[in-house]
């Protein structure tokens, strides 16, 4: 491991025992953590932890977004997929119940602090609802909450990731849209803008709606731009590239 | 560069070509530059035998302020030759800290995800990349933002000659991560 100075800014270190291992289908796997000071991981609905990931020739530190509710006893989800050549992800495949997981945090800025006052769209890929999906529970859960839309491809239907639960949320709640979308890989983002540009942009002039946006690549700035240059607010427009 | 320029010497001197317009080096400079190599105090270089080429002269500097009082370091180094890690944009501050040996927080792993490599340049701004829509959305998130806040694992040291002061802030940690109540 090479050795580095100035590590006075650094942020505590944490353990978390691996309580529970779910495959959610052959490369997609979600860890239940349970902090091992017995405590409860307070965190904002769309922030990741940092996960010391130990190689053989060094540390390496790499993100994984809260999955699970805030504000909820026992242990907290992180949800990832394989990547090919990803040490990351294969040292985390490897894990196995009562396995111990350092990390620090929870980070990040793409969270929903409170819920908006106006119609809310979430858009997500894949994977990449984790962070949605916390976002999701915390408004469903606030009363008055405004309209909402989940917008959620993936390559397949096996990929569409908690998609009974989100099936059943919007059974209980007339102001949630749950809309799945089976989208080939490469045509995603197409579909994507091409959707949200008739939606949310020529079908009317309102532009007081907000947007979360999850997923992987350019695609994601590309809906941003769509969106923020067809008027709205610049900070209504949430987004996280990965 | 520094270490000729420490022990006196003028630096190399340009002339504009007529071909390309860029500016080269004096032809005959070539044969009188040799690598100086420091013998520990100021003015006390030694000329060695070895000759340097024009990359060799061009090199890059940062010197890095901790607000934490940590001691100050000087990097120099070719943006050439990046990356230098694997975490943050190649050639970024952040890419050649890390391949420097000096630890800078990046919990996202250097993807522009948070807000904890957060620098403040206070010299060579406009020898950096510049910033994208993505990294300015995610500065408008960081505690103690400044006109020449960057992110570290987005800006990237794009002149060969660059010498660029930063400063890294006390706290870098997410405001949203601090303030956190569930």
């Amino acid at each position: 491991m090479a050795e580095t100075s100035n590590r006075a800014s650094s942020r505590p270190t944490r353990s978390a025992v691996v309580e529970r291992v779910f495959d959610h289908n052959d490369d997609t796997r979600s860890l239940f953590l349970a902090p091992a000071d017995g405590s409860k991981i307070r965190f904002i609905p769309g922030q990741f932890i940092s996960i010391a990931i130990p190689l053989p020739d060094e540390v390496r530190t790499r993100p994984y977004t809260i999955a699970s509710p805030a504000g909820r006893d026992g242990p907290f989800e992180i949800c990832f997929n394989r990547v090919p050549g990803g040490r990351g992800a294969a040292w985390l495949f490897d894990r196995k119940q009562g396995d111990v997981i350092d990390f620090t945090g929870p980070y990040g800025t793409f969270t929903m602090e409170s819920v908006p006052a106006s119609e809310t769209i979430f858009i997500a890929e894949a994977t990449a609802i984790a962070p949605i999906r916390p976002m999701l529970h915390r408004t469903l859960a606030s009363s008055g909450h405004p309209e909402m839309t989940l917008l959620y491809a993936a390559p397949s239907s096996d990929h569409l990731l908690y998609r009974a639960e989100f099936e059943a949320f919007a059974a209980g709640d007339r102001t949630f849209r749950f809309e799945p979308a089976v989208i080939p890989g490469p045509e995603t983002y197409d579909r994507l803008l091409a959707e949200a540009q008739r939606r949310w942009v020529s079908a009317d002039a309102n532009r007081t709606r907000h947007f979360y946006i999850c997923g992987v690549g350019k695609g994601v700035s590309a809906l941003r731009d769509l969106l923020r240059g067809a008027g709205y607010e610049r900070r209504a427009v949430h987004y996280e590239q990965w | 560069m520094w270490n000729l320029l420490r022990a006196g010497f003028p630096g190399p001197r340009f002339i504009r070509s007529r071909a390309t317009g860029n500016l080269d080096l004096l032809p005959q400079l070539h044969s009188d530059i040799f690598r100086v190599v420091s013998a520990g105090s100021r003015n006390q270089g030694v000329v060695s035998a070895a000759r340097l080429s024009v990359s060799d002269l061009l090199m890059a500097k940062i010197r890095v302020i901790f607000e934490n009082g940590d001691p100050e370091r000087v990097i120099e180094f070719d943006p050439a030759k990046a990356p230098f890690h694997h975490d943050g944009r190649p050639g970024s501050i952040l890419d050649v800290l890390l391949g420097h040996n000096i630890h800078l927080e990046h919990a996202c792993g250097g993807n522009c995800a948070c807000t904890t490599c957060h620098v403040i340049v206070k010299q060579g701004g406009r020898q950096l990349s510049e910033a994208t829509e993505q990294e300015e959305d995610m500065l408008d998130r960081a505690p103690g933002l400044t006109p020449t806040s960057r992110l570290g694992c987005q800006a990237v040291v794009e002149d060969p000659n660059a010498e660029i002061t930063i400063v890294v802030p006390r706290y870098t940690i997410n405001l949203a991560s601090e303030s956190a109540e569930e």
